[in-house]
């Protein structure tokens, strides 16, 4: 264990923003924040950096881990205008008092690994988007910091420059091997690089899993919502059997539900047209880079669909067999 | 269009620099006139006569030296306290801009006599009426609303981001201040410290009051010749006065710096 939050609150004035937030960070690993803006993710990393004094509740660093070993990286990356870019990287190593040698030899191997050759002498006002977010990073990573905090860091960058920032975040991570924190509004930089997401809702933790465990099992509607990729087929239910229509299944039924339910499909459900199964009416069927999109129809809800194996030919009727078990959640 | 508001510019130009140039030269034309009587437009005859009785009046060079020492001294002073003093009211959240605003111009905003007046009999009793230390309090504390008022905006302009980041990699306080916060706050800093050595080098009342006449500045020997017509004298001193202003301001714009690359305002 690395950094462990114990029941921390959040006030702004008189209003609790964040309660009873609970949650550990393992050495080594990204774990994202997600949730929508203004629910004071920045706040918390603030004060895991130590930076905004903490209302109630407690942060403990293990295993190594502490406040100084911790670095946060701003969404506006505030990179001091009037120094170069070697500048900008030494002027900690410089603050922590390390020697000439040091810290020359620790700037030109952060320049070559964040691809910075060439850019030593240029001011910020004289870098891309992409050139400056590798700059901040470059300045936190020089320290070798056991846990990285990152509040949006790839939110004003363009989507083909944020693919190649995150592959080249999780390269560097496995090179140095140091915590991140990720906090994220983009549910597709949440999935690509945590290992573990903490969905952050209404004041207060929803959910803590595994990006797949999130998607496909979502703790409550709300979590699903926020995912933003559910279908909600209306049903009933005794014990783990789904009844819709004349057709039965066999799902989760992890709140002992019983009687009116949603059943809970993600878009990007694992399904294989068959025989038998859900039956379902197709609607249209557009194609995509990332696979086919089918909007179908079962029983009286339009639902959407991902990643049907099989291409779909304008059939009007199919049946739908999932290969995990689905979900069911209060109506 | 383009060539019409290039013209307009042109004599808004003009007219700044005549608005400037005319009254100083209406000063320099005092200066140098022996006779100049009604209804003549300019000086029937020119002399140095003027300068000559300045530079031999006794007190002249006291004056300007001690103008110079008090401006500077009360620019220090001003600007090590409205410093921190500016960054704690930009950033904090318990009071409104308005009210930190209201208690900035407070010593502006009630009457100077009852200040100066008051402030003397506490003087006396300190002993500090006819010092130096006393002439730069009084003027430190008339010269610090209007240092707040440019720091202020410019911490506030400049916002907490940078010494925040600073904060977390890890660098200390007197880094960030010297290496951070001075050099992106300098254009603000040398505006007012400009603009205080200029309100304390013009200061009549309180350098009046507080020195007791022991401590001579510039306005001390200037206002008297003003008032009694003796406008040949006035204007003289008026051009030194102009000049030693502009000198002081031209040395802390070089102590302090200007702006720097990179730095936006």
């Amino acid at each position: 264990m690395g950094l462990s939050i114990n029941d921390l609150q959040l006030f702004y004035g008189k209003n609790k923003i964040l309660q009873d937030l609970t949650f550990t960070v393992e050495d080594g690993e990204i774990v994202a924040l997600f949730g929508p803006s203004g629910v004071g993710k920045t706040s918390l990393l603030k004060m895991i950096a130590g930076i905004q004094p903490v209302d109630k509740g407690t942060i403990r660093f293990t295993n190594g881990f502490s406040q100084a070993s911790t670095v946060l990286v701003f969404q506006d990356f505030w990179l001091f205008p009037h120094m170069t870019v070697v500048e900008n990287i030494a002027f900690v190593l410089k603050a922590r008092k390390f020697s000439k040698a040091i810290i020359t030899e620790k700037t030109n191997k952060i320049l070559e690994v964040f691809d910075l050759n060439g850019l030593e002498k240029h001011f910020p006002d004289q870098l891309s988007g992409g050139q400056k977010q590798r700059v901040a990073l470059a300045r936190a990573v020089v320290l070798e910091p056991k846990l990285l905090l990152l509040d949006e860091p790839f939110a004003n960058l363009d989507s083909q420059l944020k693919n190649s920032m995150r592959e080249y975040l999780r390269r560097l991570q496995k090179e140095y091997s140091f915590s991140v924190i990720l906090v994220t509004h983009d549910r597709d930089e949440a999935f690509q690089l945590a290992d573990r997401m903490i969905i952050l809702l209404d004041g207060r933790i929803q959910q803590i899993g595994a990006p797949q465990e999130i998607y496909f099992y979502p703790a409550n509607q709300k979590v699903a919502e926020t995912i933003g990729e559910s279908n909600f087929i209306p049903g009933m239910i005794h014990d783990n059997i789904f009844k819709i229509g004349d057709i039965e299944m066999i799902v989760e039924n992890p709140n002992q539900l019983q009687g009116e339910v949603l059943l809970f499909i993600p878009y990007g459900a694992d399904a294989e047209i068959s025989e038998t199964g859900l039956p379902a009416q197709v609607l249209s069927n557009e194609w995509s880079p990332n696979g086919q999109r089918t909007q179908v129809k079962i029983g009286e809800t339009n639902c959407t669909f991902t990643n049907l194996s099989q291409k779909i030919i304008d059939e009007e009727q199919i049946f739908l067999k999932f290969n995990e078990k689905l979900q069911v959640m209060p109506r | 269009m383009m060539k019409r508001s290039s013209k307009r510019h042109y004599f808004l130009l003009l007219f700044a620099a005549i608005l400037v140039i005319l009254p100083l030269l209406l000063l320099f034309l005092w200066s140098v006139s022996a006779k100049w009587m009604y209804p003549a437009v300019f000086p029937q005859v020119f002399a140095g006569s003027v300068y000559q009785q300045m530079l031999n009046e006794p007190n002249f060079w006291p004056a300007v030296l001690n103008s110079l020492l008090i401006a500077f001294a009360v620019t220090i002073v001003t600007i090590i306290i409205a410093l921190p003093a500016a960054r704690y009211f930009a950033f904090q959240k318990r009071l409104s801009h308005r009210l930190v605003e209201i208690m900035i111009y407070l010593p502006l905003i009630l009457p100077a006599i009852a200040i100066i007046t008051s402030s003397q009999v506490l003087f006396l009793q300190l002993r500090l009426t006819g010092t130096f230390l006393g002439i730069i309090l009084i003027h430190t504390y008339l010269c610090l609303p209007y240092a707040m008022q440019i720091l202020l905006e410019s911490y506030r302009n400049l916002g907490e981001g940078y010494s925040l980041t600073a904060q977390t990699l890890g660098a200390d306080s007197w880094s960030i201040f010297w290496q951070i916060t001075w050099p992106l706050l300098r254009p603000g800093i040398t505006t007012s410290a400009m603009l205080v050595f200029i309100v304390s080098g013009s200061q009549y009342l309180p350098t009046f009051f507080i020195g007791g006449g022991k401590i001579v500045t510039l306005p001390l020997l200037l206002l008297p010749y003003a008032n009694n017509g003796r406008f040949g004298l006035a204007s003289s001193y008026s051009l030194v006065f102009l000049g030693c202003t502009m000198a002081g301001v031209f040395i802390l714009k070089l102590m302090i710096g200007g702006i720097q690359r990179g730095t936006k305002h």
